[in-house]
């Protein structure tokens, strides 16, 4: 009885020996993080052929380049107090990156950002970050720029129609570099303005859209809401359009010019890339046509060659850098000058704060 | 008190303590093991996270450095803008200022205002100027370039820029850690090394580019980005250092850098070793006090056991005054008798009736005042240990037959009636003490007798029990009588010394009070037990249990197949003798009946006989109630012929009534107590026919002593004078000399024949007996055989076996017993003759 004694204790010794060793290992080396799981919450639909699609297509490619990344998906979540639980549960269920689309989610992605600090979230057209939050966007105003210039150069009217939802800095600034790009080539056109008040509202657009043309004899159209019924308002009447978001031309083939587009999955690639790599780090990203993001579409045949030849001259300008939409002078549409020659405006002010109209736009 | 304490490991006390702290110890080995990694790991772990610490102070102070340098330029370039005048000089004056970067400003187109105009795929950081941003990039092989927007308003008018080339960098931008024993290297988010603490290609930078420290920046990276900062040990080829890692805010970059362990340990260090010390410590204090607890323990059991020492010498004490108390009483009563009587006859020695009887008195207080003494001797030497058990072959049988003899007398004399029965017993032969088990057993029965009233009734039984083990047998023997009994107090304590009943003394009857005593002692010292049943007025029965070693262990066949299966009548008055009797018939092959009535017996035996189917062998008690044993057989003689042997039992002598039991018939006698062997051995004789010739104690012839000299040795003349007379008395001629060599002295010089013996008495100044007897044995001279007798006080057989040894040839013990020294001198003379 005593020898069993002994044995047990020189066992447990050996035991509590052992576990001390292990307990006190240093930490194992840490791997790179592995991204297996994008959770994409965006507020529009997958297929609205839009801006969301895009979105949600430019990920998609993206993902697929790397092995063993899938996406976890839900798209048309509405703003309210869903939208974090939503978030919360794909979290749980494994999601290392959350994907989102609208500025509305601005505040509750702050507070996840802060929760999950190991969740790198990204919010398209947001306003705000945090060390996990980053915010995205695309220069389209450039690509609005060179698109007026098609519409400038195309329009025999004169009179070019522009939808959008809201004037917030966003649409303003591309309503306004798209006026440039067409006062450019065509001092003498001018660009109606009506507003749908919604982004996605597809009927109120087209409504929209009617009344615009039925206003002005308008013959080049372009708009900046989600819904592409403009598009086929205009294309049933025969006016000229530039669509914007995704290439719908295969819809409209006869009226659609050029359309101005997203190009996420570069940006897409490089977020992942940086993701694995451990090197994510929030911040507010606003690319352009040097990246990619945004590109015009290749233009349709009834663009003529000059045209073009513009269009590709300016692209080049915005590409070496020696341009952008803003350099001076501007002249707002009450004449007084904003930005002298050899001026530019600041990011954060084309951001959020441009509120006024270039000389050519008519805000109806 | 202060005696040092001797640790013995022979201890087993000790050696159990010894092994619990060697357990101890390395229990506690084991945890200060335990204590010292864990210290060491988290040590480790909070400079660990100091060194995180660092590292972000140290990104924290580069980035300011960057930010200072930013808002410099930002005034700058504000200043510029609103200058009206001169720009250029204005420039100039700024970058002689400042000769580690150089200025430039440029269009926001790109073109140059002054100094060299860069492209934004150079320094990115042009291009967010141009966007209105402050920032900063580096591009490899130029430098660190520090760009921001001039404003003018809300726009922007320029792009000012400042160019660190890569040789100042570490000199301007670099950050030293830990007084400067700590290395660190700002890098990009592509790891592209921007700033160094030190030049790029010096060898502590290169460290860096170490397989093990890169892979332990790796490691740092992997959590840099999500935590901030980011420290591990990590081992290289300067030996063991602290990588730490810290991202630079708002910015792409982050700083990385080592320091050596020892730097950043020195003062913990000393942490980990206090603690290791103070344990050492503790380890040492248990150790040693340790020591101390065995050493207190050993003490405090050894003053438990001086207390408990003490306590049973004071309790001995007590007992030892109690003993001589009672026993000076008991030792002076007699001599009260013997002086008061003496007294008493010198007061008129012519009246010789009355001093007849005075010198009965004064004999009979002197005998028990003697058997009290050796009683007494007997006492302490068993008390004392010095006793030792003798075992020897002895016969049980034999010994209940002598017990027998000596009792009758005492039994007969108070018209008591003795039964003696064994039952069982297997084993008839074993080793053992002889002397001493009749000593307990004879002072049992003593007791029996004395205690038992005229006409009582006395059983002796002896019977083997089970004892489980084939080498040894285990005997009971029961001395039973119908006496007075003991009170239950008694009988509580009738086995210690002086120990009487109260009554006693009322009762008149004599005891020196330790028979049961030395009994008790013998008996614990052959390993038995005794006990008593007893009840106040009804008797008393005595057992004693003891295993004694078996001479063989088979028990031997005692069967005779003669009369297997035949009948055999057994007749006693006592129904255990019959029980008894018939268990060893069964055993012996026959098939046994029995009766208690001698009448009855004759009857039946006629009827069997009558049958056809009678009887073959007859066991007659000779003392039975309504017929005697004698008549018994004389009838059953004449019923049944003279076919069936009779065997004729008794408890007492058989010469007395041999030659009337032959006469009616008996063909044979047996003892009682009935033994296997006995029976058979009866039972085989008589059916051989071979009568049994009973030994006859030799005729002696008395001897006469007239003419025999005697050398009488004793160096106290009162005890010679004694000797003298009664030697005299007897007609011996007797020479008397004082000491051994007086003795030694004569006998060797006498002639031969001269002396016909010597009696030396033992206890000697100068020279004692056994060395006088030895003298005498190797003197070489005629007388040296001559036979020579001890006289001793000392009466054990210690002392007897000492005297033979001596070369001695007999021994008396004084007071000597004229009689006994008569036999012993006729003894040795007769063969002389």
């Amino acid at each position: 009885m005593k020898k069993a004694g002994y044995v047990l204790l020189v066992i447990g010794a050996c035991l509590i020996f052992g576990g001390v060793m292990i307990l006190n290992q240093p930490p194992q080396t840490i791997k790179a993080r592995e991204v297996s799981k994008i959770g994409v919450v965006m507020n529009g639909s997958f297929i609205d052929r839009s801006y969301t699609q895009a979105q949600f297509d430019g990920l998609a490619e993206a993902a697929a380049a790397f092995e063993g990344v899938t996406l976890s998906c839900q798209d048309n979540v509405p703003v309210n107090d869903d939208f974090p639980r939503l978030v919360g549960s794909m979290i749980a269920d494994g999601c290392e990156a959350i994907v989102c689309d609208n500025y509305l989610y601005d505040d509750y992605l702050l507070s996840l950002a802060e929760e999950y600090p190991d969740v790198e979230f990204y919010n398209a057209s947001g306003t705000v970050t945090a060390e996990n939050l980053s915010s995205y966007l695309g220069r389209m105003y450039q690509v609005r720029y060179l698109a007026g210039i098609v519409a400038g150069a195309q329009t025999q009217t004169n009179e070019i129609g522009y939808v959008l939802a809201f004037l917030t800095p966003e649409t303003i600034r591309q309503l306004n570099a798209f006026a440039i790009g067409v006062r450019k080539v065509n001092p003498d056109a001018v660009v109606y303005v009506r507003r749908t008040e919604d982004w996605n509202d597809g009927e109120k657009a087209a409504a929209v859209t009617t009344a615009l043309l039925d206003a002005h004899d308008i013959d080049v159209l372009t708009q900046h809401v989600n819904p592409i019924s403009p598009l086929r308002v205009a294309d049933e009447r025969g006016v000229c359009t530039i669509g914007s978001n995704v290439d719908n031309r295969e819809l409209f083939p006869d009226t659609c010019l050029t359309s101005c587009v997203f190009n996420w999955e570069p940006f897409f690639a490089a977020r992942i890339d940086e993701m694995e790599r451990n090197r994510s780090i929030g911040k507010h990203y606003w690319e352009g046509v040097r990246t990619g993001m945004v590109a015009l579409t290749p233009l349709s045949e009834a663009v003529s060659a000059e045209t073009e030849a513009l269009v590709n001259a300016e692209l080049s300008r915005l590409l070496d850098g020696s341009f952008d939409v803003f350099f001076g002078p501007v002249t707002d549409a009450s004449g007084i000058n904003r930005v002298r020659a050899g001026e530019n405006i600041s990011d954060e002010y084309l951001l959020y704060e441009m509120d006024w109209l270039v000389d050519g736009v008519v805000m109806e | 008190m202060n005696e040092s304490v001797r640790i013995r490991f022979s201890d087993p006390g000790v050696r159990r303590l010894l092994r619990t702290f060697i357990l101890l110890l390395l229990a506690l080995v084991m945890i200060g093991l335990f204590l010292y990694m864990r210290v060491n790991v988290l040590i480790n772990r909070y400079m660990e996270v100091q060194g995180e610490k660092q590292a972000e102070t140290l990104a924290e102070l580069t980035e300011r450095q960057f930010q200072v340098e930013l808002t410099a330029l930002y005034t700058v370039a504000s200043e510029i803008t609103h200058i009206t005048g001169d720009r250029t000089s204005a420039l100039l004056a700024v970058d002689r200022a400042d000769s580690d970067g150089r200025i430039g400003v440029q269009y926001i187109d790109g073109s140059p205002f002054y100094g060299k105009a860069y492209s934004i795929d150079e320094f990115p950081c042009i291009e967010r100027a141009v966007h209105g941003e402050n920032a900063i990039s580096y591009c490899a092989g130029e430098g660190l370039m520090f760009a921001v927007p001039a404003m003018r308003g809300d726009n922007i008018a320029f792009v000012v820029y400042r160019l660190f080339p890569d040789e100042v960098l570490y000199q301007r931008f670099g950050v030293n850690s830990y007084s400067g024993s700590g290395r660190t290297r700002v890098e990009d988010i592509n790891d592209n090394v921007i700033v160094t603490s030190l030049p790029p290609d010096s060898d502590e930078q290169l460290i860096f580019n170490e397989p093990s420290a890169a892979r332990g920046i790796q490691v740092l990276e992997t959590t840099l980005y999500t935590s901030g900062s980011a420290a591990a040990f990590r081992n290289t080829s300067i030996g063991e250092v602290m990588l730490y890692a810290a991202v630079i805010e708002d910015s792409d970059y982050h700083l990385v850098g080592y320091v050596p362990k020892e730097v950043v340990m020195q003062g913990v260090q000393r942490i980990s070793l206090l603690v290791i010390l103070v344990f050492l410590v503790l380890a040492a204090m248990v150790f040693f006090g340790g020591f101390l607890l065995i050493g207190l323990e050993r003490k405090s059991r050894e003053s438990d056991a001086l207390r408990e020492a003490a306590r049973i010498a004071e309790k001995s004490n007590a007992a030892k005054s109690e003993f001589l108390s009672n026993m000076s009483h008991d030792i002076r009563t007699p001599m009260n008798a013997i002086i008061g009587f003496t007294n008493l006859a010198i007061r008129d020695p012519s009246d010789t009736e009355r001093v007849t009887e005075y010198l009965g008195k004064i004999r009979s207080s002197s005998n028990h005042l003697l058997s009290l003494i050796n009683d007494v001797l007997e006492m302490s030497r068993i008390e004392s240990g010095k006793i030792e058990l003798e075992e020897k072959p002895c016969s049980l049988p034999e010994i209940l037959h002598d017990l027998n003899t000596i009792i009758i007398g005492q039994v007969e004399a108070k018209q008591q009636e003795l039964t003696m029965d064994a039952l069982n017993v297997v084993n008839e032969d074993v080793y053992c003490d002889k002397l001493r088990l009749n000593q307990v057993l004879l002072n049992l029965l003593s007791n029996a007798v004395k205690y038992t009233p005229a006409g009582g009734h006395i059983a002796v039984r002896v019977s083997q029990l089970d004892s489980g083990d084939a080498e040894h047998g285990r005997y009971e023997f029961r001395v039973k009588d119908n006496g007075i009994g003991m009170s239950p107090e008694f009988a509580a304590r009738v086995f210690e010394a002086f120990e009487r009943e109260k009554t006693s003394t009322v009762s008149g009857i004599q005891g020196t009070g330790l028979g049961m005593a030395i009994t008790k002692s013998i008996v614990d010292m052959m390993g038995g037990e005794i006990r008593v049943e007893t009840e106040k007025g009804k008797g008393s029965e005595f057992i004693v249990s003891v295993s004694f070693r078996l001479q063989s262990a088979a028990a031997p066949d005692r069967r005779i197949p003669e009369l297997a299966g035949l009948h055999a009548l057994v007749v006693d008055d006592d129904f255990n003798t019959c029980d008894s009797a018939t268990t060893l018939l069964t055993q012996i092959g026959l098939r046994p009946e029995w009766t208690l009535s001698g009448k009855e017996a004759v009857l039946r035996a006629r009827q069997a006989h009558e049958r056809g189917d009678g009887f073959r062998v007859f066991i007659v008690d000779w003392k039975l109630p309504d017929l005697s044993g004698i008549e018994v057989a004389r009838q059953i003689r004449a019923a049944v012929g003279e076919d069936s042997p009779i065997l004729l039992m008794t408890a007492y002598d058989w010469p007395t009534i041999k030659d009337e039991a032959i006469e009616a018939g008996v063909n044979g006698f047996c003892n009682k107590p009935l033994f296997l062997s006995e029976l058979y051995g009866a039972l085989t004789k008589v059916l051989g026919s071979v009568e049994e010739q009973k030994p006859q104690a030799e005729e002696l012839a008395p001897i006469s002593f007239a003419g025999r000299r005697l050398l009488l040795v004793d160096d106290i003349e009162m005890n010679r004078e004694i000797a003298v007379a009664v030697l005299e008395m007897n007609d011996f001629e007797v020479e008397e000399a004082c000491d051994g060599t007086e003795a030694v002295e004569k006998v060797t010089a006498a002639e031969p024949g001269y002396f016909d013996a010597v009696l030396m008495d033992v206890q000697m100044p100068t020279m004692n007996g056994y060395e006088a007897t030895r003298a005498i044995r190797t003197s070489g001279t005629p007388n040296a055989n001559i036979p020579i007798i001890a006289m001793t006080a000392n009466a054990f057989d210690e002392d007897k076996k000492a005297a033979l040894e001596a070369g001695m040839d007999g021994h008396v013990a004084k007071p000597v017993d004229v009689a006994r020294l008569m036999e012993v001198l006729g003894g040795i003379l007769r063969n002389e003759a």
